[in-house]
């Protein structure tokens, strides 16, 4: 029978702690889920930020912390596809990942997608040789943590992994995601010298007309305010009103923040156009990063609209209950230590939630969100933000998660509002769900609560025929 | 304590009403006042006027409606009008036949002792095209292609007009100072309708002098022009309740089009270039003789106005600072700012939610509502706030001089002025660090009582 996509984000490592058939049989039986989303090579340290005894309820769980239990690569490497990069993936696994579980997903009628996620941590330069040499470059001409979309070496070595995947394994899509906000929201935010002033980036700032010296400039008289601010030194017209005024003076800062959006995009745009070229059947889409439900300008620079035209289908991150601390810690603390330092931390959530569309009076209050985290409804409003953005032309597979350790792990997601998630994103129009973060982090009763929320959907007449996709 | 600047904008019809001499008398003894400034020079449609017959009565003064159309209140002379299309325009206002307000003003005042400030007033909201030769070759043109409908600072025409107007007043007259002010905002503010509603809210100015201005500074100026028009439609679109945001799809314009920034950043610095010039060009002919600047009362509302209007910066051309801070009528005129960006930037965003948003933005701390502030308006509080930060960034380099609100109009249902508030704005002024107090906006408008605790105030104060 026909269903709606309902995928998974399930770590490469699960399906061997836990055996594939098991993994797929839970999966498919609790939570109705029919795609299978793996990562080819997993630059992340999400097994580090477990607690010791364990979220999940299910599988032996993976040693955690700096010895690395987990691989980078889950797939075999075809040397001949890295060519003109110098750098290569480290520390691969033994098996294929893709290879393993492609016969156990077809016997279930399941679709296998290949994922990965940009890795986005300044360790992994101590486990990829040559990673220095392709890192940005801040204001002051510091190498900085993470590596350039601009570097030819570092495009290269995205595409030439994306080549090799898609190229020898049989597979239904791919995702690809990169969770980095621009030099803007991080200045602001985490007080991080602005970048990315490489000589390539600044070759194409001068190409697309950008004054590169007065946007050194501009971030640099920035970068005071905002230190100024951490050390409570308040200027005359207030702190927001400083920040305007250095943008009126300096609008070239806006224009180095978007054009760093663009990169960024154009690494999206050359993965999609890779993909296409080796498979045009292969369904290509994004992890769009959480910070799109709370940061008005990363909201404003991932124009839905627009990556239409590379995309087809996507994932806009909507987990809602570590939205609550998230928000909180990364975003709105910070802030009122920074360009908002004239507010209380309360009287900007409330700002916030209101320009974002969030009720505040039925949002946790502030103290509240980390332990509280969002609401459904906030994945609604998100979900549907996009479903109206890409006018029906793509899916959008709502990018619901719970129970992902995160910024001290304040809260477990409760079954009641894993099923208001999931029901409200087929309210909002989602096409499909994407279940999130990683399999090894949910418990069962969550799991469970997917499936009847989906199974409720499907009963209310929630997902339309165009929608009943996989299996057809 | 010192003697301090008190000053009272006073129009010439207050003088042919009540008398230049006895006038003058009734502000030293009542209001403490030792300075007048004089509108000579205006096309507002507000600062000649007696109280509109839709207001009540001052108490004092003709009650017929005069309805200004305003030019020179002074004679001047046309020899001071080379090197522009713009010819020197004497007022046709039919009660100021025969009447030079500066050469009847100068000797009664300084009989007195009391100082002469000529307050030339930039506002060309009357409809002043239809009588100004030529008026029609000097305005902003738009967007669009079009002309808008208020001149433009970059022109030539329109500078050297201003210039011949300050030479032609300093070398015709003894008076004391000058005060110029211009109450108009730039694209950006106009199109979040923060401006004067009369004007229009298509992006300006892109004139030929404009254009080269920007091509020197770098700007792409196809790029600009782009981003304005997307940045218009946006404000001309309707809010749809399940898609973007309104400040997202703000911020996305500026995002992809900063020319927009560069070129609000550009039409201010036009602004207040024409300030600077006068500044120079009256420092030349009379270096004696103060000049400042009334600042228009957005300045206490808007973000955006005050991130481009820089004190610190302005006191490098500036002998004193006029920062309007009424304070009574400030209450409905921020609800209104507020209304105004609930409609644009800010749409979604509750009046509650927004009123704290600009309190902490704008260091405030009232003590009423934002239900509460159209009728109960600002406190002197705002005045000494606004004082303290207009004194720290000027740092002695100019004499800060607030406005206060003496009985300016508000609506029937608005906040109507009472000895207290008086009395608190001056306190609020001279706490914040003032060199003294202009008693704004003219005479015409002020009830005695009110006028009366001014110099109470100013005397228990010792600074009569």
């Amino acid at each position: 029978m026909a269903s709606p996509f309902i995928g998974v984000q399930l770590g490469s490592h699960s399906v061997f702690d836990e055996g594939v058939d098991h993994v797929l049989d839970v999966l498919s039986e609790k939570a109705r889920v029919n795609t299978l989303l793996l990562y080819s090579h997993a630059y992340q340290r999400f097994a580090q930020n477990r607690p010791a005894e364990g979220l999940a309820d299910h599988g032996r769980g993976v040693r955690s912390g700096s010895q690395l239990a987990v691989g980078h690569a889950w797939v075999t490497p075809h040397n001949e596809h890295y060519t003109g990069t110098f750098l290569r993936h480290a520390n691969g696994a033994d098996v294929d990942v893709l290879d393993e579980v492609a016969g156990p997903a077809a016997e279930r009628g399941m679709q296998v997608y290949a994922r990965m996620l940009e890795g986005h941590e300044g360790w992994i330069a101590n486990y990829v040789s040559n990673w220095p040499k392709i890192l940005t470059v801040d204001v002051h001409g510091r190498r900085a943590p993470l590596p350039c979309w601009n570097n030819p070496d570092y495009r290269g070595w995205l595409v030439s992994t994306v080549e090799d995947v898609v190229s020898h394994h049989n597979i239904t899509g791919y995702m690809y995601g990169s969770e980095r906000s621009g030099p803007l929201p991080n200045l602001l935010t985490r007080g991080l010298s602005p970048g990315c002033f490489c000589t390539y980036c600044q070759a194409v700032g001068h190409r697309r007309g950008i004054d590169v010296g007065r946007a050194i400039t501009g971030f640099t008289k920035l970068e005071e305010l905002v230190t100024d601010a951490a050390a409570g030194r308040r200027p005359l017209d207030g702190y927001l009103v400083a920040f305007l005024r250095i943008l009126l003076r300096y609008p070239e800062i806006l224009r180095w923040e978007y054009e760093w959006h663009r990169s960024k995009e154009d690494v999206a745009r050359d993965i999609y156009g890779t993909v296409k070229t080796v498979n045009p059947e292969i369904q290509v889409g994004w992890h769009v990063y959480h910070a799109v439900t709370w940061d008005p300008f990363y909201q404003a620079e991932m124009d839905y609209a627009d990556m239409v035209s590379y995309s087809d289908w996507l994932k806009p991150v909507v987990y809602h209950d570590i939205a609550g601390v998230r928000i909180r810690n990364r975003y709105i603390t910070p802030l009122t230590q920074s360009i908002f330092g004239d507010m209380t931390p309360a009287a900007l959530r409330t700002f916030l939630f209101e320009v974002l569309g969030y009720d505040p009076a039925a949002e946790a209050a502030l103290d509240d969100m980390p332990t509280v985290g969002m609401s459904p409804e906030y994945v609604w409003r998100q979900v549907r933000r996009c479903v109206v953005a890409v006018e029906g032309k793509i899916p959008v597979y709502a990018g619901v998660g719970f129970d992902v350790p995160t910024d001290g792990n304040p809260m477990r997601s409760k079954p009641e509002n894993v099923y208001g998630s999931v029901y409200r994103s087929f309210e909002a129009g989602a096409a499909g769900l994407l279940v999130s973060r990683e399999y090894d982090e949910m418990r069962m009763e969550n799991l469970e609560a997917v499936g009847r929320a989906v199974d409720d959907a499907l009963s209310a007449g929630l997902v339309p025929e165009s929608a009943l996709t996989v299996g057809r | 304590m010192t003697q301090a600047f008190v000053g009272v904008q006073v129009a010439g019809i207050s003088f042919l009403d009540e008398g230049f001499g006895a006038l003058i008398d009734r502000f030293v003894e009542q209001g403490a006042i030792n300075t007048l400034v004089i509108p000579t020079q205006s096309f507002g449609t507000v600062q000649q006027r007696r109280t509109p017959t839709d207001l009540p009565w001052s108490g004092h003064g003709a009650q017929e409606v005069n309805r200004p159309v305003g030019g020179s209140y002074a004679t001047p002379h046309s020899q001071y009008y080379a090197g522009t299309v713009l010819p020197a325009y004497r007022t046709k206002d039919p009660e100021f036949v025969g009447v030079d307000v500066l050469e009847r003003v100068l000797p009664e005042a300084h009989d007195r002792g009391v100082k002469v400030y000529s307050w030339i007033y930039e506002n060309p909201y009357s409809p002043i095209a239809a009588h100004v030769p030529n008026w029609s070759r000097v305005l902003q043109v738009d967007v669009f292609g079009r002309r808008h409908r208020l001149p433009c600072f970059r022109n030539p025409d329109y500078v050297n007009w201003w210039l011949g107007i300050v030479e032609d007043q300093l070398k015709s007259y003894d008076f004391d100072g000058i005060q110029y002010g211009s109450e108009r905002i730039g694209p950006l503010g106009n199109l979040l309708r923060g401006g004067m509603p009369s004007v229009s809210t298509v992006p300006h100015c892109f004139c030929a002098h404009c254009v080269a201005a920007a091509e020197i500074r770098g700007i792409d100026v196809d790029r600009a022009m782009i981003g304005w028009t997307e940045l218009y439609s946006w404000q001309q679109s309707s809010s749809t309740p399940d898609g973007e945001r309104a400040l997202v799809q703000f911020l996305r314009s500026l995002l992809k089009y900063p020319e927009i920034l560069a070129w609000e950043q550009l039409w201010h610095d036009g602004f207040t270039g024409l300030q600077r010039q006068i500044y120079g060009v009256a420092k030349t002919l009379a270096p004696e003789k103060p000049v400042g600047w009334h600042v228009w009362h957005q300045n206490s509302f808007s973000m955006l106005n005050r991130a481009e209007v820089d004190f610190a910066d302005m006191a490098c051309y500036s002998d004193f600072i006029k920062p309007v801070l009424y304070h009574n009528c400030a209450g409905p005129r921020l609800h209104r700012h507020l209304t105004q960006m609930q409609d644009t930037v800010f749409r979604g965003v509750s009046e509650k939610t927004l009123f704290d948003f600009y309190q902490a933005a704008l260091g405030y701390d009232e003590p009423h509502s934002v239900e509460e502030i159209s009728t109960a308006g600002l406190s002197g509080d705002y005045v000494r706030r606004e004082t303290a930060r207009v004194v720290a960034a000027a740092d002695g380099k100019a004499a800060i001089y607030p406005g206060i609100d003496v009985d300016i109009p508000t609506a029937s249902d608005e906040k109507k002025t009472t000895p207290e508030d008086v009395r608190n704005g001056i306190i609020g002024a001279f706490e914040g660090g003032a060199d003294g107090v202009i008693l704004s906006r003219k005479y015409s408008e002020m009830q005695l009582d009110n006028l009366a605790s001014a110099g109470k105030t100013i005397r228990e104060l010792g600074r009569a």
